[in-house]
């Protein structure tokens, strides 16, 4: 009862509330929410933005913002595609995309760490040069994957679970490891906390944001590689606000965009909550105009009521 | 000195003057594209150009990149550049009332491409709703000698009118075929492939019945079987009609053996052609109808190379079978 009644006051339970409220409602309405195969959706959906959304939360919990997410959607898929059709090795394209993402990545942290750009603008200068990079390269047109078994990483089964799922579960249990019980982790929380008082105490600051922009690019490249396998196809549009979802997501999950503040648990709850409601919508037929609607409604609640409860509990 | 200084001023003006309009007489077109960023309008711009070249045309191209502010913007820099006809794919065909009537005031011919915007001299394009109507007949036919009772998820993009009434046309067909049918549920796919993929995994599986898929571009069919490949449907059991063949991507669907059966042919190179072709009818002055219509057609892959041939790795439209589906003009 004790547990219980910690766990209602814990960080996370006005997420796990709603999200168990919303599965409530959604499968009283519709029977199908509950089906395996429903499930499976919700969670290969939900597994894309969750890998690229750990590499945000690093950042933002760093004291930056990542806006070139969505832009090395596109870039990252075409390349991968790309390298893939002319190789034919899978591992040469994953590497390929890892390796394009990680120099995104660094391209970002460099701008913001050396150059001393806010991230805010940097990041949306990368945004626009990948997205346009994407076009010039493909003259908007979509390249299709020609190799055998790409659609696999994206589409296929290890054991009952989608592959990406199983991805995104081993990166979260990973990085919830490393930003929770490791002095990296910690000194990451320290830097977006107070980057002056982290300086002061002799931490690497320019270096630790570096690495969160390094990461963020690679895991970012990751759900692109996987993106552009359920597509078989690198395509010049994709991830068109994907960025803007991710952000959204984690923020809904308590992470704060003022940095230091903020837990993997809680962005994954975020994730979830709006991959649920997107799927809900579409599995109850509402029409795509209030799709909006409801994820912004839903975000600025969830948002309020959490800041109500920080204040309330002296944290803001 | 100040006899001298009017006098440079009146060469000055003068030369600038000859510079304007001394450019050996071509036609001078200028087209704002609404989205460049698309397959379907990098074909339209890459024929209007050549066309513009074997006509002798002196053709500017800009994009608005789905910003009507910056396609009033745009379209003004070309009127203050002194084109005789402007060309527009509205962003959106309501924001661009005042535009034309700039336009027109200022001695322009108006062309629009897609949807018609009032006061302007003709519009270009497809008739959407007909056009749906051919894909819903074709599909219609296709279900009653091949005995299915089709389960159809339509894939569209609401926002757009033009989708909008695609969709329309295609229903109507089928209401008025007499098949028996249903429409299991439509979703919107923003005409984007990995949105259509999204939405047809989750209408998918709350409609596993589906045995026919609708979408109004090539990205929205193939983000839809892609989705129903994905979900372990049995995907002989699935039709695909697709709308627009904007380019590789419908092309290899349908040549490829796969479920896309058939698609409504927009050619978007026949329209870039039009474009340009009906920009020169104006500019010698011949009255031209409120709907220059360019054809369409549904192809599968057994007529397929009647309006198109392979050319290297691709494929190029055969503009005279084309232009023999038109009405005469």
């Amino acid at each position: 009862m004790e547990r219980l009644r910690r766990l209602l006051r814990g960080e996370q339970a006005a997420l796990v509330l709603a999200l168990l409220l919303l599965c409530a409602v959604l499968s009283a309405l519709t029977p199908v929410f509950l089906s395996a195969a429903n499930l499976k959706n919700v969670l290969r959906d939900a597994s894309l933005i969750a890998i690229a959304g750990i590499g945000m939360v690093v950042v933002i919990l760093a004291g930056e913002i990542d806006l070139s997410a969505g832009s090395s959607q596109a870039v990252v898929g075409i390349l991968a595609v790309l390298l893939l059709n002319e190789s034919g090795s899978l591992l040469l394209a994953l590497l390929g995309a890892l390796g394009a993402g990680l120099l995104i990545g660094l391209g970002n942290g460099l701008l913001v760490t050396r150059a001393g750009i806010n991230s805010l603008i940097a990041t949306l200068g990368s945004m626009a040069i990948l997205r346009g990079g994407a076009m010039v390269g493909t003259q908007a047109v979509s390249i299709q994957g020609q190799v055998e078994g790409f659609t696999e990483v994206g589409t296929g089964h290890w054991g009952p679970l989608p592959i990406p799922v199983v991805i995104a579960a081993l990166l979260f249990l990973l990085f919830y490891l490393v930003l929770h019980h490791t002095p990296a982790g910690r000194y990451l929380y320290a830097v977006g906390g107070n980057a002056q008082a982290a300086r002061l105490a002799g931490l690497p600051v320019e270096k630790l944001k570096l690495a969160a922009f390094a990461l963020s690019g690679v895991l970012a490249a990751l759900s692109a590689f996987i993106l552009a396998s359920r597509l078989n196809s690198g395509q010049p549009n994709a991830g068109l606000g994907f960025e803007l979802q991710v952000i959204a997501a984690v923020v809904l999950g308590g992470v704060s965009l003022s940095g230091g503040l903020g837990t993997l648990v809680g962005a994954g709850l975020g994730i979830l909550i709006l991959t649920v409601l997107n799927n809900g919508l579409v599995l109850l037929d509402v029409s795509s105009f209030y799709h909006d609607i409801a994820r912004g409604t839903v975000i600025i609640l969830a948002v309020y009521l959490d800041t109500r409860r920080r204040q309330a509990r002296g944290r803001v | 000195m100040k006899k001298l200084t009017v006098f440079l001023l009146i060469a000055v003006l003068a030369g600038l003057g000859c510079g304007r309009g001394g450019d050996s007489g071509k036609l001078k077109v200028g087209y704002v594209v609404n989205y460049m960023s698309h397959e379907w309008y990098q074909n339209i711009c890459t024929a209007a150009r050549q066309r513009a070249a074997e006509l002798g045309v002196d053709l500017v191209i800009a994009d608005a990149n789905l910003d009507v502010a910056a396609q009033i913007s745009k379209a003004e820099n070309l009127i203050a550049q002194g084109v005789k006809v402007l060309v527009l794919t509205p962003v959106d065909a309501k924001a661009l009332d005042a535009l034309v009537r700039q336009a027109k005031e200022a001695g322009l011919y108006v062309i629009t491409e897609s949807n018609p915007v009032p006061g302007s001299d003709t519009y270009v394009g497809i008739n959407n709703k007909e056009s749906g109507k051919k894909a819903g007949r074709w599909y219609a036919e296709y279900a009653k000698s091949n005995q299915i009772e089709p389960q159809i998820l339509i894939i569209g993009l609401p926002n757009f009118e033009d989708c909008r009434l695609r969709v329309e046309g295609f229903k109507e067909a089928l209401a008025e075929s007499g098949i028996v049918y249903t429409i299991a549920q439509e979703v919107d796919g923003q005409g984007l492939k990995e949105k259509a993929f999204k939405v047809a995994q989750d209408a998918l599986t709350a409609h596993p019945e589906v045995n026919a898929i609708f979408g109004i571009n090539d990205d929205s069919t193939t983000g839809g079987m892609a989705a129903y490949q994905a979900a372990g449907l049995d995907q002989t059991k699935l039709t695909a009609i697709g709308f627009g063949l904007e380019g590789i991507v419908g092309q290899t669907a349908l040549l490829g053996h796969t479920p896309y059966k058939a698609v409504l042919a927009m050619f978007p190179n026949f329209v870039g052609l039009s474009l340009v072709e009906a920009a020169v009818a104006l500019g010698k002055g011949e009255a031209l109808p409120p709907h220059y219509e360019t054809p369409t057609i549904v192809l599968t892959p057994e007529n397929f190379t009647t309006y198109y041939r392979q050319e290297g790795n691709g494929y190029v439209m055969n503009f005279d079978a084309i232009r023999r589906l038109l009405p005469a003009r």
